[in-house]
């Protein structure tokens, strides 16, 4: 299994698309799409995570990292999930404390603090 | 090949020199270290001519910054014809070779430079063994300071298996730790964790995570108190801000079995007694390392062990292998329990073991885990 990533910018979000699985072979590719985007300015971020099958915790500290990098810049990374079992990794992490999670890009997208 | 050389009439020889070597490469001429270094930023060459007399440098200066620039590339310097002590001097730094200017041939400055290459590409290829050595010795010493021998008192009321196993991406450890220490007043203290991601830097603050914990347990804290002060740890110790552990901490009583759990961000555990096998999820706060604010949000959970009865920690290795078949559906904590529920009947050592490699089997197509994975149980012999 591999990880797809395609991103888009909506007004002044950029929303990054993922696909697949986050593991520990494959969280590399995602926290350079991550650094990436923050190098080229974009400070706020939706992951829209409806096409990922699995997650682990190298997978859950590249967003923690990129978190931390959009923060630097006053930035925001908002997460779109409804997978449960994704959902259920979060919260036993506590980073439902950390993220804001919504069901929908659109929701996210148009989210303000 | 890249010739760095002010004089033009010097680099026209060399440029014949070049062409009558027979040598299959391409030269690039510049006049000063500046756009020597401009040329290196482009791409590494092979070789490098430098002349030791630059307009902005000079000697040693010059050949130590091009070394920095171009560790790869084999450098051969070019000194005057009273230059033979400074030829040798830029060896002695770290030039593969020297040419005296005006007592060079095309044989010579062919084999000159063929062998500088040659012997880089040796130097190259022993340095990457040598690391490779040194990176297998480092891991060897970094998985025995995860390991640790439990640390009981004699005729210790509980027995404890341990286990851990690394995972196969690229043979590199993660940061999985576990350790299990009896504390003066006879409790019985056992930790699992996971720092997030894999390589050296996650195993060594394993290891530091570990040896805070015992040292922590050891000078009487727990409780809320245990966790704040390894978070403070972890986030001192860490390498980047974007690292965070999950970590089980349990309290066992072993004059009456009752257990005392502190979750941080960190999988359930098993209770395995009487021949039956529970999953139990108790209330957890969040990982070390997240949340900036620090607070209370480590509340111990009282559980209890029956007379011989176990408990066992685990890292999520051991449950997020995928399931055969070309779906992506993985074993999860269900899956775990399922297996474990199968080898109910064993106990403790052969327990374990045939449920990690139940575990494994399910999950992987032969060649191990993809994560590293940790166990421990702690049994309780009732006196």
């Amino acid at each position: 299994m591999d990880l797809s990533l395609s991103t888009r910018t909506v007004g002044d979000r950029t929303v990054v698309e993922v696909g697949g699985e986050i593991d520990v072979y494959t969280a590399p590719k995602l926290r350079e799409q991550l650094v990436e985007l923050v190098n080229d300015g974009s400070y706020h971020l939706v992951v829209d995570m409806e096409g990922v099958d699995f997650l682990d915790s190298t997978g859950l500290g590249v967003l923690v990292g990129g978190l931390k990098r959009v923060r630097a810049h006053e930035g925001s990374l908002r997460l779109v999930c409804n997978q449960e079992r994704i959902l259920k990794i979060f919260r036993i992490t506590g980073l439902t404390k950390v993220f804001p999670i919504h069901t929908s890009v659109d929701e996210a997208v148009s989210a303000t603090d | 090949m890249l010739l760095v050389e002010d004089d033009a009439g010097d680099a026209l020889l060399v440029e014949e020199l070049l062409a009558d070597s027979g040598l299959p490469a391409r030269l690039r001429w510049v006049r000063s270290l500046e756009d020597a270094r401009a040329a290196l930023r482009e791409g590494v060459p092979h070789c490098v001519l430098l002349d030791l007399h630059l307009p902005d440098a000079h000697g040693t200066a010059a050949l130590d910054s091009v070394l920095s620039q171009a560790a790869v590339a084999a450098v051969v310097v070019l000194t005057g014809l009273a230059g033979e002590q400074s030829g040798l001097a830029a060896v002695a730094a770290g030039a593969q070779d020297y040419l005296v200017k005006g007592r060079v041939d095309a044989e010579l400055f062919r084999r000159t430079v063929q062998y500088a290459v040659q012997r880089k590409q040796t130097e190259q290829a022993a340095a990457a063994l040598q690391a490779e050595r040194m990176r297998a010795q480092e891991n060897a010493r970094l998985e025995r300071g995860l390991l640790p021998v439990p640390l009981l008192r004699a005729d210790p009321a509980v027995s404890v298996v341990a286990r851990y196993r690394p995972g196969r991406a690229t043979a590199l450890l993660g940061g999985d730790f576990y350790d299990v220490v009896e504390a003066d007043d006879g409790i019985v203290h056992a930790v699992i964790g996971d720092v997030s991601g894999h390589g050296p830097d996650e195993a060594a603050l394993g290891v530091c995570l570990r040896i805070a914990w015992r040292t922590l347990v050891l000078s009487g804290i727990s409780g809320q108190a245990l966790m704040r002060q390894l978070e403070r740890i972890l986030i001192a110790e860490r390498s980047g801000p974007e690292i965070f552990a999950t970590v089980s901490s349990i309290a066992l009583d072993c004059t009456n079995g009752s257990l005392s759990l502190l979750r941080a961000g960190h999988p359930g555990l098993l209770l395995h007694s009487a021949g039956e096998v529970e999953l139990l999820d108790p209330p957890f706060g969040p990982a070390l390392g997240l949340l900036s604010s620090s607070g209370d949000h480590w509340q111990p959970v009282p559980l209890k062990l029956p007379p011989g009865g176990a408990v066992a920690l685990y890292t999520d290795g051991l449950f997020e292998g995928r399931l055969g078949g070309a779906g992506v559906a993985r074993l999860g904590e269900d899956g775990l329990a399922e297996l474990a529920a199968r080898r109910a009947g064993l106990k403790g050592a052969a327990f374990v073991d045939a449920l990690i490699a139940d575990a494994e089997e399910a999950t992987t197509t032969g060649d191990g885990f993809a994560d590293d994975v940790a166990v421990v149980e702690l049994r309780w012999e009732a006196p």
